[in-house]
Parts: C-alpha cells; sequence; structure tokens
C-alpha cells in the first residue's frame, strides 16, 4: 500500500495587490520573525468534491525564507500519478521589496518517477520546482492543482509541522455537493470551520489560521504528530475506479476493502493439495500457521508494484502462486488463503508501519494504513504474521509493526485491534564476559551476548543474523564499545521464536584495555555497555516524557586478576532509582577475581513535565557510575 | 565539446560478429551450480554472478550507425538477502525523440525441485518500462520464483544510436562475480581509447583483427575469473575509483576515403579546442559587460593579489553554489541575476572577472573525489567534472574556487583534491598537481584548574584553522552565536560563559572562540586519591579502523593536525603521585605523529598532545601499522594522572 502523498495548500483567487510589489518582507509582523527561518505568508488550500469519483485539490503556498535554514521551503515537490492529474503548476520568487526576480518556465520544472526507495515499479511521478535564491530574504509563490480521478483520501491540512517556521495567514477548505458531505476530525484546534456556499452551489467548510508562532519540539517528548494543529478529513461516500464504498465506519470502511479483496483468494489445486500434505499432521493452529508461515518465507520475496487501485488491492493469490512475489497486501492475501487451505480461519490487517509513526485515529474511519499483516486468532491469543520478510520470526511483531492499533478486516466488516506489546523483561540484553588480564594491562575476552525482543533489532541485528560471516563480523566491529579490540573469532545463533533471540558470543583481545600510569593500572570495570548520553538540560519542560520502550540490560563481567597487582580501591556498588528505571551496579573481589554487575531496567510510559530534570539526573547518575575506574598497583 | 555526430553515408552491415564463443548457453546450467549452497570463495555472499558476458559492436548502415549491446547474466542466489537480485533495471539513455530501445529480453529462473531443475520464465506481466526523467528510461523486470538456491538468467539486447558513448563494462559488483567476460567489437574506421581501472587482474586481454562480412573489426576481449565482492570501506573517495571497469572513449574516426575526425586527439588539441569553444574558453573572451562591476569590486585597490582576492570575496559571497559539479559555464549574465550556478558557472565568472582586472587567469579542469581520479593517459573531457582558477602572480600559481562562503580564497574545497588538474591556456597549458594547500587543523588551549571535587575550571580558547575551520564556520552562520554556544556546550557536556567570538566572518583567518568553562566530576576522587585525564576534550576514544584487513589504500583528503595544550593547577593539599610518561610516536616516512609531552612543577600540570597526519593517501599495504598507529594513540590518550592528599 503506498503512502498517500500529502501535499498542503491551495488556490482560491488570490489577492490583487499590486502586480510589481508582492509580499514584501517589510509587512511581516515583528514578533513572527523572531525564532523563525521561515515564515508562511499564505497557504491556501481547497479541496473540491464534485462526485463521488472526482475532486480538485487547489493550493497555493507563500513562504519568505529568511535564511539559508529555511532553503528546503524554496523547493516545492508534487506527487501525481494516472489518476491524479497535475495541473497549472507554477513557481515565481520574489525578492525582499516583493519585486518579482524569476518565474520557472515549462522547462525549468524537473519530472521524474518517483523513487521511494522499496517500489520496483509504480506509477507514481513527482514534478519538482526549485526557487532556491542566494540573498535572503526571499518569497517563493507555489501554485498547482491535481486532479482526482477517484474519491477516498483528502489531503488534511497541518497548520505547522517543523520547528522555527511561522505563518502568517492560512485557510484550508473543503467544499462538496449536499449529499457527499465529507467528515472532518481536528486535532488541537478548537475553532469551529466557517460555512459557505459556492458559486457552484456546492456547500463548503473553511478553517482560518492567523499569526501562529513558531512550535518547539522537546527531546524525549511525544510524537510531533501528535503535537501539531492538525486537520483530518475523510469521505462519506466514494469511487475508486469502479469500486464504491462509504467510510463512515470502520464496519464500512472494512467492507469495502473486503469487497476489494473478494475472490482473489483462489489458489490452484496443486498448492491446495500441498498446503494440506504439510499440515495434516499437525494439531494446534500454531504449528499450521507456523509451518504456513515458512513455506511464504521459502517460497516468495516482496517486490512493490503500484498502479492505480493497485495500491490498495491485491494480486491474486494465484498470481503470487505462480511468480513468488508480490507486495504487503499480495503476500498477505496469499498468506490468509494458504492459512485458509489448511482449515486456518486468518484476517487481512490494515497497519500503519514504521518506527515512531503516529498512532492510529480509531475515532476516525478513513484511509490511515500503510502496510497490511495477517492476525490468526488463536484462542484467545493472537498470533501475527509479517509476511513482507523471508527472515521475521514467526509470530514476531517488532519496531516496524508492534504496539500499535490496526484495522483487522473481518467477513462483515472491520475491528480496531491492538499488535504486540514486549515488556520490560522480554526486551532483554544481558551480557556475560570474562576477561583475562595481565600485568602489562592487555586482556583477552570471551563475551557472551544474548539480544533478545526488541533488543534483537540493536543495530539492524534482525538483519545481521541472517547476513554471511563477513557481515555478522562487521556488525560486532561495529557494536563493540570497546576503543580498541580485535575480533578473534565469533559465533552467532538466531533463535527464531516468537519472541527472539540472538546470541552473539565473541573472543576478544584487548590490548592495553588497562591504562598503565607508572605502578597503576586502570581500569573502567563497565566493559562495554557504557552510557555517554545525558539528556539536554531544559529550564521550562512543557510536554510530558515519553518513553516509547521498556527493556532490561544485564552486564556481568568477570575480570580475572593477575597476581602481580592488587586493586587500591575498589569503588562502592550504586543503586539509583527513578520514575523512569532502575540502575544498579556492584563490584565484588572474589580469589583473584573482580566481578562487576549492572543491571539498568527503563520504564515505558508517559510522564509529567516536571519529571524531566528528573531524567536527566537520573542519566548523568548513569553516566558517572559507568565510567568510575578501578585502580590496581603493582605488588613491588 | 558539444559536437553533432555527423553520419556518414556508408554502405556496410555488420553482424554479429561471431567470432567469439560465448562462456555458456542460454538454459545449460550445470547442477553443481544448482546444488550450491555457499559460494567457495567467500562463505558470507547472499548472491554470485556466476557468469557475465557481453558483447558491444557497432553497426554502420547506409542512414545510421548503431551500437548494439547484448548482455547475458547468469546468477545465484545463496542467501535469503540475496533475493533483490531478482529485481532488473536497465537504464537507458534518451535524448529527444532518440531513445536507446531493450529487445529480446529473455529470463528464467531455475530451481531444484526434487533433484530436477525446473523453469520459470519471465512473463510481461513482470516486465515494466518507466520514463525516469527527460535524459533516462529504465526497462525493469522483475523475475518469477526466486527463492533461495535459485539461479537466475537473462539476457537482453540494447541498440543506441548514442554511438559515442560505447559502454564500459563493469567486471566486479557487490556480490563475487565468477566469470566476468566482454568483447567490444569495433569497425576499424571507429578509434576507441581503452582504460582499465581497478585492482583486479585480468585473466585474458586480448585483441584479434576479425573480418566480418567484408567489413575489418578488432575484436577486443577481456575476462576476470574470480572477482571478489566489492565492499565500501571507511575513508575512500568514489566507490568508482576502486572498482575494476574497462572505459572507453571515442579518439577518432577514419572512414576510408574521408579525412580522419579527431575526436579525442591530445591533450593539446582539448587545451585549443576548449580555447576556441564558444561554449567555455570564448565564454571569458566575450563577456565584456562584467569591466563594470569588476571595477566597482576592485575600486581603491592596486595590487593584483588584492583585486583577486576581492573578486573571489564578491563571487563567493554573491553566487550561491547549487551544488552541480561541472565544467561548462552557462549564460553569465543571467548567473549574475540569478545569484546562483554550478560550479562551472561560478568559477568561469570569477575567471571572466580577473579577466576584466586585467589579470592574467587560466581555467584548470579537475575531476573531484567523488567523480574519480585522472588517467593522463586518455585525452579526454569527460575525465572532468569540475573547473577552477589559476592565477599566476610572481611566479605563484593561486588556485581559486569560489563555490563555498566559509573558505578563504587560498584554498579549494576538499572535493578538489584528487590528483592533479589540466590547466587549459594559451600559454600555460599543462597538468598541475594539486596539493592540499591547507591543512584541517584545530589548537585548543586550557588553562584551568582541578577542585578537590573533581571539577575542572578555567578558560578555554578553540582555534579552527584550514580545512576544519569550514564546518565550524557553516554551523555558525546557520544559526546565531547563542545557539552555537548552546549545541556545543551540551555537545561536550560542559557550562561555558562569556564566550568570545573572533573572525567568525574573516575566512582567511582562524575561527576562534575562547570560553570559561566548568567541566563537573572531570577528575575523580577516589579516597585521598583523585585520578583526573589531562585530555579534557580532542580525545580519540575509539580507532577508526575497526577491520584487521584492508583491501584498498586510505585517502583522507588533505592533511590535519590536533593540538591540545593545557595547564592545570591542581587543588591545594594534593600532590602529583603519578604521572603519565612523555612519548613520541611515529608513522614511517613521517606519514603521521603524536606527541604527548607532560611535566609538572609546583601545583602546576602541563600537557602538549599533538596529533598529526601529514600521508594523505596511505597505501592498503600500510593499513596494520596505521591501525596499530591509532591503538597507541587511542592508549595514550586515556592515560590518567594521580594527584594524593598530602
Amino acid at each position: 500500500m503506498r503512502l498517500v502523498i500529502a501535499s498542503i495548500a491551495a488556490s482560491i483567487v488570490l489577492n490583487t495587490r499590486a502586480a510589481d510589489s508582492k509580499y514584501p518582507v517589510s509587512t511581516i509582523a515583528p514578533a513572527l520573525k523572531e525564532n523563525a527561518d521561515v515564515v508562511i505568508r499564505l497557504e491556501e488550500s481547497t479541496f473540491k468534491i464534485t462526485s463521488k469519483s472526482k475532486a480538485v485539490y487547489s493550493v497555493k503556498s507563500v513562504y519568505t525564507i529568511l535564511n539559508e535554514n529555511g532553503k528546503r521551503y524554496a523547493t516545492e515537490v508534487v506527487g501525481y500519478d494516472k489518476l491524479t492529474r497535475l495541473n497549472n503548476f507554477t513557481a515565481a520568487a520574489y525578492d525582499a521589496s516583493g519585486k518579482q526576480i524569476k518565474k520557472l518556465k515549462n522547462s525549468e520544472f524537473y519530472d521524474q518517477s518517483e523513487y521511494d526507495g522499496y517500489s520496483l515499479y509504480s506509477d507514481n511521478r513527482i514534478k519538482v520546482a526549485s526557487l532556491a535564491q542566494s540573498v535572503y530574504p526571499y518569497t517563493v509563490e507555489f501554485e498547482y492543482e491535481l486532479e482526482f480521478k477517484y474519491l477516498f483520501h483528502i489531503p488534511g491540512y497541518v497548520v505547522l509541522s517543523s520547528e522555527r517556521v511561522a505563518l502568517e495567514k492560512a485557510s484550508y477548505t473543503i467544499a462538496y455537493p449536499k449529499e457527499l458531505e465529507p467528515r472532518y476530525r481536528t486535532q488541537n484546534i478548537s475553532a469551529q470551520p466557517v460555512k459557505s456556499s459556492t458559486t457552484e452551489k456546492l456547500e463548503a467548510i473553511t478553517w482560518n489560521f492567523e499569526n501562529v508562532m513558531p512550535l518547539k519540539f522537546e527531546r524525549h517528548g511525544p510524537l510531533r504528530e501528535v503535537l501539531v494543529q492538525r486537520i483530518y478529513a475523510a469521505p462519506t461516500q466514494f469511487s475508486y475506479e469502479g469500486y464504491e464504498g462509504n467510510m463512515t465506519t470502520w464496519d464500512e470502511f472494512g467492507k469495502w476493502i473486503g469487497s476489494l479483496n473478494k475472490g482473489r483468494d483462489v489458489l490452484p489445486e496443486e498448492t491446495i493439495l500441498k498446503i494440506k500434505a504439510l499440515t495434516s499432521k499437525l494439531t494446534t493452529t500454531e504449528e499450521k500457521a507456523s509451518a504456513i508461515y515458512q513455506y511464504l518465507q521459502n517460497k516468495t520475496r516482496y517486490v512493490s508494484i503500484q498502479l492505480g487501485i493497485g495500491s490498495h488491492q491485491p494480486f491474486e493469490a494465484q498470481v503470487v502462486d505462480k511468480t513468488g512475489y508480490g507486495d504487503c497486501k499480495a503476500l498477505s492475501n496469499y498468506t490468509v488463503a494458504l492459512l485458509g487451505a489448511a482449515g486456518v480461519k486468518a484476517n487481512y490487517v490494515l497497519i500503519r508501519a514504521g518506527e515512531d509513526e503516529a498512532p492510529l485515529i480509531t475515532d476516525f474511519p478513513s484511509s490511515q494504513f500503510n502496510h497490511v499483516v495477517v492476525a490468526v486468532p488463536n484462542g484467545a491469543d493472537t498470533l501475527w504474521l509479517e509476511c513482507t520478510s523471508q527472515t521475521n520470526p514467526f509470530g514476531y511483531m517488532g519496531s516496524f509493526t508492534g504496539n500499535r492499533k490496526a484495522l483487522l478486516i473481518t467477513d462483515g466488516g472491520a475491528k480496531i485491534v491492538h499488535t504486540p506489546v514486549y515488556s520490560q523483561s522480554q526486551n532483554l540484553q544481558s551480557r556475560f564476559a570474562q576477561v583475562q588480564l595481565d600485568k602489562a594491562g592487555n586482556a583477552t575476552a570471551t563475551v557472551k551476548t544474548r539480544y533478545a525482543g526488541l533488543q534483537y533489532e540493536n543495530g539492524d541485528l534482525n538483519h545481521f543474523v541472517n547476513s554471511g560471516p563477513d557481515d555478522q563480523k562487521k556488525w560486532i566491529q561495529n557494536h563493540t564499545q570497546i576503543p580498541a579490540f580485535d575480533v578473534v573469532s565469533f559465533s552467532v545463533a538466531n533463535q527464531k521464536h516468537r519472541i527472539p533471540t540472538a546470541d552473539v558470543t565473541v573472543q576478544l583481545a584487548l590490548n592495553r584495555l588497562a591504562t598503565v600510569s607508572g605502578k597503576r593500572l586502570f581500569i573502567v570495570p563497565n566493559l562495554m555497555n557504557r552510557s555517554n548520553y545525558i539528556p539536554e538540560k531544559s529550564e521550562q519542560r512543557k510536554h510530558n516524557v515519553v518513553r516509547r520502550v521498556a527493556f532490561t540490560d544485564v552486564d556481568s563481567i568477570v575480570y580475572k586478576i593477575p597476581e602481580e597487582i592488587y586493586p587500591e580501591f575498589v569503588p562502592e556498588g550504586i543503586k539509583h532509582q527513578s520514575r523512569f528505571g532502575e540502575y544498579e551496579c556492584q563490584y565484588k573481589l572474589d580469589q583473584g577475581s573482580l566481578i562487576y554487575i549492572r543491571k539498568l531496567k527503563m520504564k515505558a510510559g508517559e510522564f509529567p513535565p516536571e519529571s524531566y530534570p528528573e531524567l536527566v539526573e537520573f542519566y548523568r547518575n548513569i553516566n558517572k557510575a559507568d565510567n568510575v575506574k578501578i585502580v590496581f598497583v603493582t605488588k613491588t | 565539446m558539444r559536437f553533432c555526430v555527423l553520419l556518414l553515408i556508408l554502405v556496410f552491415f555488420v553482424q554479429t560478429a561471431q567470432a567469439q564463443k560465448p562462456p555458456v548457453k542460454y538454459g545449460d546450467i550445470p547442477m553443481d551450480d544448482l546444488k550450491m549452497t555457499v559460494y567457495p570463495t567467500d562463505s558470507s555472499a547472499a548472491a554470485a554472478v556466476l557468469v557475465d558476458y557481453g558483447t558491444a559492436y557497432l553497426n554502420v548502415m547506409s542512414s545510421s550507425i548503431n551500437m548494439v549491446f547484448e548482455r547475458h547474466t547468469r546468477i545465484k542466489i545463496l542467501r535469503k538477502d540475496g533475493l533483490r537480485w531478482g529485481d532488473v533495471a536497465i537504464l537507458l539513455r534518451q535524448a529527444g525523440s532518440t531513445e536507446e530501445r531493450v529487445s529480446s529480453i529473455k529470463a528464467s529462473t531455475y530451481n531444484l525441485v526434487d533433484g530436477k531443475m525446473v523453469e520459470s520464465k519471465l512473463d510481461k506481466k513482470g516486465m515494466f518500462k518507466e520514463k525516469f526523467n527527460r535524459s533516462f528510461n529504465q526497462q525493469k523486470f522483475t523475475m518469477p520464483d526466486v527463492k533461495e538456491g535459485s539461479i537466475l538468467e537473462y539476457s537482453y539486447t540494447v541498440t543506441s544510436e548514442f554511438w559515442t558513448n560505447f559502454p564500459n563494462w563493469q567486471f566486479q559488483r557487490t556480490i563475487p562475480t565468477r566469470w566476468s567476460e566482454y568483447w567490444a567489437m569495433i569497425p576499424d574506421f571507429f578509434h576507441y581509447e581503452r582504460y582499465m581501472q581497478g585492482y583486479l587482474s585480468v585473466s585474458t586481454n586480448e585483441s584479434k583483427d576479425l573480418n566480418v562480412n567484408g567489413v575489418q573489426v578488432k575484436g577486443h576481449h577481456w575476462i576476470v575469473k574470480d572477482a571478489p565482492a566489492f565492499r565500501e570501506e571507511p575513508y575512500m573517495t568514489s566507490e568508482d575509483n576502486y572498482i575494476s571497469r574497462i572505459n572507453f572513449a571515442l579518439s577518432y574516426v577514419a572512414f576510408p576515403g574521408q579525412p580522419t575526425r579527431e575526436i579525442m586527439g591530445s591533450w593539446s588539441k582539448l587545451n585549443d579546442d576548449l580555447l576556441k569553444d564558444e561554449d567555455f574558453g570564448r565564454v571569458i573572451d566575450r563577456s565584456g559587460f562584467l569591466k563594470e562591476i569588476t571595477a566597482q569590486v576592485t575600486a581603491g585597490l592596486t595590487e593584483p593579489i588584492q583585486k583577486v582576492e576581492a573578486i573571489h570575496r564578491y563571487v563567493s559571497q554573491n553566487i550561491e553554489w547549487d551544488g552541480t559539479e561541472d565544467f561548462y559555464p552557462g549564460d553569465l549574465k543571467k548567473i549574475l541575476e540569478k545569484k546562483k550556478g554550478t560550479s562551472g558557472d561560478i568559477n568561469v565568472l570569477m575567471a571572466s572577472m580577473i579577466d576584466k582586472a586585467n589579470i592574467p587567469v587560466d581555467m584548470v579542469l579537475l575531476s573531484t573525489r567523488s567523480h574519480g581520479f585522472i588517467r593522463p593517459a586518455y585525452p579526454m573531457t569527460r575525465q572532468f567534472n569540475y573547473v577552477v582558477c589559476a592565477v599566476r602572480l610572481a611566479d605563484k600559481v593561486i588556485l581559486l574556487d569560489a563555490t563555498e562562503k566559509y573558505l578563504p580564497y587560498t584554498i579549494l574545497p576538499d572535493r578538489c583534491l584528487n590528483g592533479q588538474g589540466l590547466v587549459i591556456s594559451k600559454t600555460n597549458h599543462g597538468w598541475l598537481n594539486i596539493e592540499p594547500k591547507a591543512k584541517g587543523r584545530n589548537v585548543i588551549n586550557v588553562d584551568a584548574r582541578l577542585t578537590a571535587d573533581g571539577s575542572i575550571e578555567g578558560k578555554v580558547n578553540f582555534s579552527n584553522e584550514g580545512y576544519h575551520a569550514l564546518p565550524v564556520r557553516k554551523r555558525y552562520h546557520a544559526r546565531d552565536q547563542e545557539a552555537f554556544v548552546k549545541e556545543f556546550q551540551s555537545e561536550k557536556q560542559w557550562t561555558l560563559a562569556n564566550s568570545e567570538f573572533n573572525n567568525v566572518s574573516e575566512n582567511d583567518k582562524h575561527f576562534v572562540h575562547a570560553h570559561e568553562v566548568t567541566i563537573a566530576e572531570h577528575g575523580e576522587v577516589m579516597g585521598d586519591a583523585i585520578y583526573l585525564n589531562p585530555l579534557i576534550t580532542s580525545r580519540i576514544k575509539q580507532n577508526p579502523f575497526k577491520s584487521e584487513t584492508r583491501v584498498y589504500p586510505i585517502d583522507y583528503g588533505a592533511p590535519s593536525e590536533e593540538v591540545f595544550m593545557c595547564k592545570i593547577q591542581i587543588p591545594d593539599g594534593y600532590k602529583v603521585d603519578e604521572l603519565p610518561k612523555s612519548k613520541v610516536m611515529t608513522l614511517p616516512q613521517n606519514g603521521g605523529r603524536y606527541v604527548y609531552n607532560i611535566s609538572h612543577s609546583g601545583s602546576n600540570i602541563t600537557l602538549t598532545s599533538i596529533f598529526t597526519m601529514n600521508q594523505v593517501i596511505v597505501p592498503q599495504t600500510d593499513h596494520a601499522v596505521l591501525r596499530e598507529f591509532y591503538n597507541q594513540v587511542v592508549a595514550k590518550q586515556a592515560e590518567q594522572i594521580v594527584l594524593k592528599k598530602n
């Protein structure tokens, strides 16, 4: 499913000011320029529904770019495709006084097929207008119109989406025939829209915005998507390449998806027999699903081809069966069909995939998805299948699709479900290391680390567990936090459980692990899990502190100490407790060994703004404790 | 050189030259390859090219010359992360209504099923033609039934009228290649220069005279066997510089009974052509309209060097570089109006202004670091992608580039530091070594005292010099001073006060900033001892060379130096119990050097730490020595001072 390109802004009738001076910078209120690199002078966008299957989206945007940091606003990229015509794209630049200094000619727009990095083929194209100037400030003006030959998605409006941008004036309008009244939902906007009617006898609702100061986001805060002021809109009745639907409820939305998928689950007889043979001796749903998932992973691969309604409709199961490839829709639909052949009921699930994606707005049925997975009901439990990966562990929903609301398509409609969340103890990194130190400060070490749950994805480890030894070695080299080391040998074991684990065992040669100064040897007992991050201090924290992932780290390091040296000073164990988690480290001397144990447990959750200094303090304490040294002295 | 290709009326027809024997037959898949699970010489390989076989030849017809390129490729998929090799894209040129065409696409996937080979053929549904942009189309196809263990095989033909661009052939990819073979069949009237680049050895390299349907053809033939996968390493320039490839460049065309048409000729001919080129050399002569502005910019200045500097300042501060690397200028008037341009626009504009100030100036063609090394044996303009100016004053050559706002006029951006440049000139034509005129250098001075709780309090002074000044200046000017200080202190986790800045806009001077600094708990207080690392910043904490092996040379671009000097006063009641030893380490041939010089007198400790890297390109054979050098520096810089209570 392709990500719908949301473009902002539109053209109604433009203000007829003196043609030789438009948008002079001098008229901007000084307060708007403060803390801003860009001032949005005007953003007007209108989405006009003309029928169940036609709409026109017109946009006019004017940006004053105050300095180099605002440069990205000088380039406008508009996406279009076979069902979305791009008309009347114009672009002009004005100097500070408002004199036009550039107007793009047709040949100066750049047109290219959209390369999204994962599609093999789609009809999506982009047209780019670039107006960057070197003398600041200057103003750019873009206008265009998109003509939709379907109705499905209505581009909403985000008042300000990034920091250091202020807004002078904007409006967002939806015009529609009475019988096709769309729905809307606002976020962080209290104003009600103004109703009017257009000359074409359409109803219209409009929001107006004026003089909005730049946003300021904070680290460890809520997602930006949740903080911005925004209008979501969606049709009620719609038609998309002949597929008619209604999305006033999730059930209706689900029915429409069902109508696209209908009849596409037919498998060749031969495959049905194969699946039956594969699963007939298996008794539980989980065993059957697991066998089929493995069959799928060995037979297919992900190839994204998106054309017209194909952005929402899967290839037929038999096509996937024949060619062995498909996108998320095709492979999920195919998986549901395969499970069906084994008598296992499964559901097609629409989801918004990606790390740090905005949550699904559950009270506003609309097209909010970019991916499809499969859910297999299993008693009180549900098995989740990511069908586009050939290596994903069976039942694992990692950072790409885990812990979020999704839409499960049922026979008669749809329902909202939640994908798996992994707990603090499941997201475990546990390490045991034995270090043999010599009196010159050199050492050898055997380090075994288990990465489980979401930590299985640390540094893309979930990818590297499936790579060849050279690439695995590179991963180890890049993720061993020791100043200088040689990897003598290593092994990687991958357990594809529902909560997957990877065991990485490494033999290291650690020359000069200890720093020698005269008769003393310094060692930081925390061998390779030192925190060196402290969040920036903040005088006035506005937003909540949000921690998205809970996890546990345990490091046990045993140092064999040579006889010739003895510790001059052994630090005390340290414990730090905070509402965000707990930290503990211990040092123990035991018959020529120094044992160091470190435990860090972090919670997930939302905490009030006033807890922020505590977070900074907690990190500072961890940082300090992690870098504590032990000093040994030579016995002479 | 922008010239039109004249088509000559000749009635010849060259069929695919059959003299060469393909290494494999389509569909004839050895069982051993189907059964292969691990590539013998690279157990990491996600996939391997078993055979890559290409032929290219020119078809001279009555009204046109066609270039025909045929390729036959066989790939083994070994691991799931190799499945993406099942998606194939062929890039096709287009100019106006002339476009390269693909024909005879044939593609199959072979799988071993129950001990037998099963073939799945590509059908039309898996093929897509895409218009990429004005200059390129793409023919894509995706193979059916690709799984771990599959063998993919495809062949296709590309027919092209862009015959001056004879297809180059790459012997190496990011997966290993067992057999890569190329035939270039060129009728005797066409002369292409050929050059081989890269680090692989070629097992066959021959040229044969062949007679194909009455036409004399030279068949050039290369085979590379067992090419390892190309893997990127840190400190590399362009991947293009390292990969093994045969390149072609049209040198001249000599049709029977007609005068030879020189296309490449010699460097001196290229020089003459460029000087005469309406779009290059003549641009400078014709730019009379710049007289006035040049006079304004240089008003009141008498010394030529001052004028040069003023013109450079004018161009670099007023015309923004759009990021495009090229050497042909556009319309200078328009560029001056738009205040924006490519490297060609900007530097030819600057040269034109210098010319109007009656100072002799030449253009120097370059190939940037990302574009690849120059091969002086092959006189062709496409080796270049950049241009700078050379001014000769009192027998000294000054190279100038105005694309960077924050570099002094005496320093070329580091993208230019890539070997040699070609001077295009009536009088000074020839090669010039482009040597870095500056180091990247940081000098840090600390004057501070240690408190009994381990904190550092004092003054710190930073001087960023040469190439190291550029990123700092950019960062400073991207925001304001306050934001710079805020970011700087949060990065270092220091507390700064009373910050002072100097020369923030004087590009030819060091970027200097000084602060009062407090570093909480920098030293560790343990019982009656304090442990203190005197290198409070500028430490190399990790060896940048993590891998024990190295295949390609290490390329730093410019030499660099980090100087850290401090004077630290220890707290009352403490004495120095242990001090790290002063030490000097050097790389062979003075390639690099590290000096750690520490001493104390009374309650003051002074340290000078100087890390110098003189050698810009370190051969891969010296990698182990370099890596060990870093290991020792990292260890030395971690050493502690021990203070004890009296």
